[in-house]
């Protein structure tokens, strides 16, 4: 007579399941998110912290940064670069508030931005914590903590606690980008090649920009009906700065002369970022329009992120930039 | 694709078919009436907003109907009628008349058309039901059977096409081994899922370079690579679909008919049709093949008859003059092959001509696979490329 | 032996009823975890197909 399997079966997968969800914890502590979060854990009484995304995470070499200070008045920095690739401002929102949390000895922030960064913000629901926004499922956050600053209603903060309980369905996408790249090399075989770059395709990063010419200016107009504010998120990271006392630089990041010549040449722009800038004055803050400061294509290895070599570059005029213009 | 859903597993399947067992058997059927029901209006609601969830009112309407049809009535005819007219108006009105007044703007266009979800299959069910009352092969069964039958969720997407007769019984039949159907039914779900991810969608890696744009650029020898991975992935997407809705029928105690049999390496055409999408090669030889004449009347009718049938599935499959291209394809491999048996008798049993049979075979159903996911102008591109012509 | 090839693989997906007698020697419940264990690690790793991907760190 034939056994019953199906029990022994669901106990044995349960089991499975269950020592594979543990497994996903000391491997996810490895991803290199997790490791930013750690790096700013054991930085060594930093004074300048650096706040963004892609274009300025790994973009900002300490050497030059340095050199550039001490070339201006002798000034040396001790920089923690918290800025994070792919991440929304509510991820940067968190990357601050960690950092002025183990280090009450910052002085200054400075948050790097393009485009309409600084004025729009994103809903993200726990379900798309995936990729950088992990940030916010690793457990070293109270759930109240990530709450405000992401914005989570109760339901989704209940929907944040069970994405803890399940490693495995919180880190479904770093599985998944291995599928992607096993995609993309059947997808190149005997196929026009796509160029990349450290971070993926380099077409990609166009959807970083925004779709159309009307598009860009109806973000524009958007802030400027209302130009009193920025975004809820770096509203809460100035208001971190405020509470610690810190000096606030503003820096608009270079931009390839693809993006510029498209994009920062219309009217719309000048517009927003004169808004911009008063609004920033007004608080006190410090502005540096980096925008023309590379202004070959070959510095940027997409349409938005400079090239390591430019980096250094751009990292040696901001030292320099920083050290005149702080007190 | 509904089948990957948590929608469909947490709100539909595992609800009803719990139910389903727990239940008396007078409440049985209503439990898959009234849990398609639901089905029907979340899924069609998602794709096609408050029109496509009216079309349930089809479903209702035809249930009213069918209560009328009678062995050798009229009322049956109204039924194979209103079947093929819902299916034509939906699915070729725009195709018909975009033929009609071909090179110009179509006047008649419906520019919002929509399919109702499954209308290829419902129709093809409610057909089967009308032609084999009419002709007295299957009992009426109560209004609520009828329902649980046209409205039974795990095969009203995308099939198997069912038989009211087959369907019948099992609906009646107490579920009994609920731990060996679970057993096997989620088996079959789970390797269903899994063909489907990582099988046929891994294939989009290679058949998405299957347009006008990659197609001038590719290495040559890839172009064929693309076409296999093709066949490899409809394979896979559409049995992995089956291998679903199978296993979920199942969940019920209720077997459905298999779809698939392991179609690729078949000897000849004649029978990868008997083993790809059996449910409708059943169907077109009961409902087209046979009233047609079947192999019963002269040869070149026979021929005719072949081509017709090929070409009806052509055109249930899409819309378009592509998938007639293919229909007329298959139809023109399987009056070959029809030819050759006459001409050359029993087939041989040596290794190589089996084996070449098989290749001959596979080759010429993948050369059909490029009408079925390109356009004429691509498919035109693409084999003027591959045979360097 | 292709026959026996398709009679198991049939019987592992769950389309066969009866196992061939290859496997009838094998634990029922073994050969369904491992089957199940199989297809949940397949749809976990490629279920993310349609997922858009811009950054991907290599």
């Amino acid at each position: 007579m034939r056994t019953r399997p199906l029990i022994p079966t669901v106990i044995v997968c349960l089991v499975v399941l269950a020592l594979c969800n543990l497994a996903t914890v000391p491997w996810s502590r490895r991803l290199w998110y997790h490791e930013r979060l750690d790096d700013i854990e054991a930085a060594q009484n930093p004074d300048i912290v650096f706040v963004g995304n892609s274009l300025m995470d790994a973009r900002i070499d300490t050497n030059a940064l340095n050199t550039g200070a001490a070339a201006a008045d002798g000034t040396t920095f001790r920089p923690l670069n918290a800025a994070l690739g792919a991440s929304a401002p509510v991820d940067q929102a968190l990357m601050m508030h960690y950092a002025v949390d183990l280090h009450p000895g910052l002085r200054t922030l400075v948050v790097g931005f393009f485009d309409f960064q600084l004025t729009e913000d994103v809903h993200l629901r726990p379900m798309e914590l995936t990729g950088t926004h992990m940030i916010a499922v690793d457990p070293r956050f109270p759930v109240s903590e990530v709450a405000p600053i992401y914005h989570l209603d109760r339901t989704e903060q209940a929907q944040l606690r069970l994405l803890r309980a399940f490693p495995l369905a919180a880190n479904r996408m770093n599985a998944w980008k291995y599928v992607e790249l096993l995609r993309r090399r059947l997808g190149d075989m005997g196929a026009t090649a796509h160029a990349t770059n450290d971070m993926g395709r380099v077409e990609d990063f166009a959807a970083l920009e925004a779709g159309s010419d009307a598009d860009f200016d109806r973000q524009a107009h958007d802030f400027l009906q209302n130009p009193t504010h920025f975004s809820a998120s770096y509203e809460r990271v100035f208001a971190d700065a405020a509470r610690h006392n810190m000096k606030v630089v503003l820096v608009a990041m270079p931009a390839s002369p693809a993006h510029s010549e498209r994009f920062y040449t219309r009217a719309s722009w000048s517009a927003y970022f004169a808004r911009i800038r008063a609004l920033a004055e007004q608080r006190g803050f410090i502005v540096i329009d980096a925008t023309s400061w590379m202004p070959r294509q070959d510095e940027f290895s997409d349409v938005l992120h400079m090239t390591f070599p430019a980096s250094s570059e751009f990292s040696y005029r901001l030292g320099k930039e920083l050290a005149t213009a702080l007190p | 694709m509904i089948f990957n859903t948590f929608a469909y597993y947490l709100l539909f399947l595992l609800p009803a078919a719990t139910l389903y067992r727990c239940s008396r058997d007078r409440v049985r059927p209503w439990i898959i009436a009234v849990f398609g029901c639901g089905f029907f209006l979340y899924f069609a609601y998602s794709m096609a907003g408050v029109w496509g969830a009216l079309c349930l009112g089809i479903f209702l309407w035809e249930s009213i109907t069918s209560r009328l049809y009678k062995p050798g009535s009229r009322w049956c005819l109204l039924g194979l009628v209103q079947s093929l007219l819902l299916l034509g108006f939906f699915k070729y009105w725009n195709f018909f008349t975009g033929l009609l007044f071909w090179h110009h703007a179509n006047p008649v266009r419906w520019q919002s058309a929509f399919l109702p979800l499954g209308i290829s299959f419902f129709t093809f069910e409610f057909y089967h039901y009308a032609w084999d009352r009419r002709a007295g092969r299957t009992e009426q069964g109560t209004l609520a059977e009828y329902l649980a039958f046209i409205l039974f969720f795990p095969t009203m997407v995308a099939g198997p096409i069912k038989r009211y007769q087959d369907f019948l019984p099992k609906l009646r039949a107490k579920p009994r081994d609920w731990s060996s159907d679970w057993e096997f039914g989620l088996t079959r779900i789970l390797t269903g899922l899994a063909k489907k991810f990582a099988i046929a969608d891994l294939m989009t890696a290679w058949t998405n370079h299957l347009n006008a744009h990659d197609i001038p650029f590719a290495d040559r020898r890839m172009l064929l690579v693309w076409l296999f991975a093709y066949g490899v992935k409809i394979y896979a997407d559409f049995s992995a679909y089956s291998d679903i809705a199978i296993g979920s029928a199942r969940l019920f105690g209720i077997g459905v008919p298999e779809n698939f049999d392991w179609p690729y390496g078949r000897r000849n055409i004649q029978r990868f049709w008997q083993c790809w999408h059996i449910s409708l090669t059943r169907w077109l030889m009961d409902y087209v093949y046979i009233p047609l004449g079947g192999s019963r009347v002269a040869p070149v009718r026979i021929y005719i008859n072949i081509m017709l049938v090929m070409l009806v599935s052509g055109l249930w499959h899409g819309a378009g003059l592509n998938f007639l291209i293919w229909g007329l394809w298959h139809g023109l491999l399987l009056a070959l092959h029809r030819g050759w048996r006459k001409w050359r008798g029993e087939p041989s049993t040596r290794p190589l001509p089996v084996f070449a049979s098989r290749v001959v075979t596979l080759i010429a159903v993948n050369a059909g696979w490029a009408f079925f996911c390109m356009d004429l102008h691509t498919v035109t591109l693409f084999y003027r490329r591959l045979l360097a012509v | 032996m292709f026959l026996r090839f398709r009679q198991s693989v049939e019987y592992l997906a769950g389309e066969r009823d009866l196992a061939p007698p290859l496997l009838a020697r094998i634990p029922a419940w073994l050969l369904r975890s491992a089957v199940w264990l199989l297809a949940i690690a397949l749809i976990y790793a490629f279920c993310g197909q349609s997922s858009k991907f811009i950054y991907i760190d290599f």
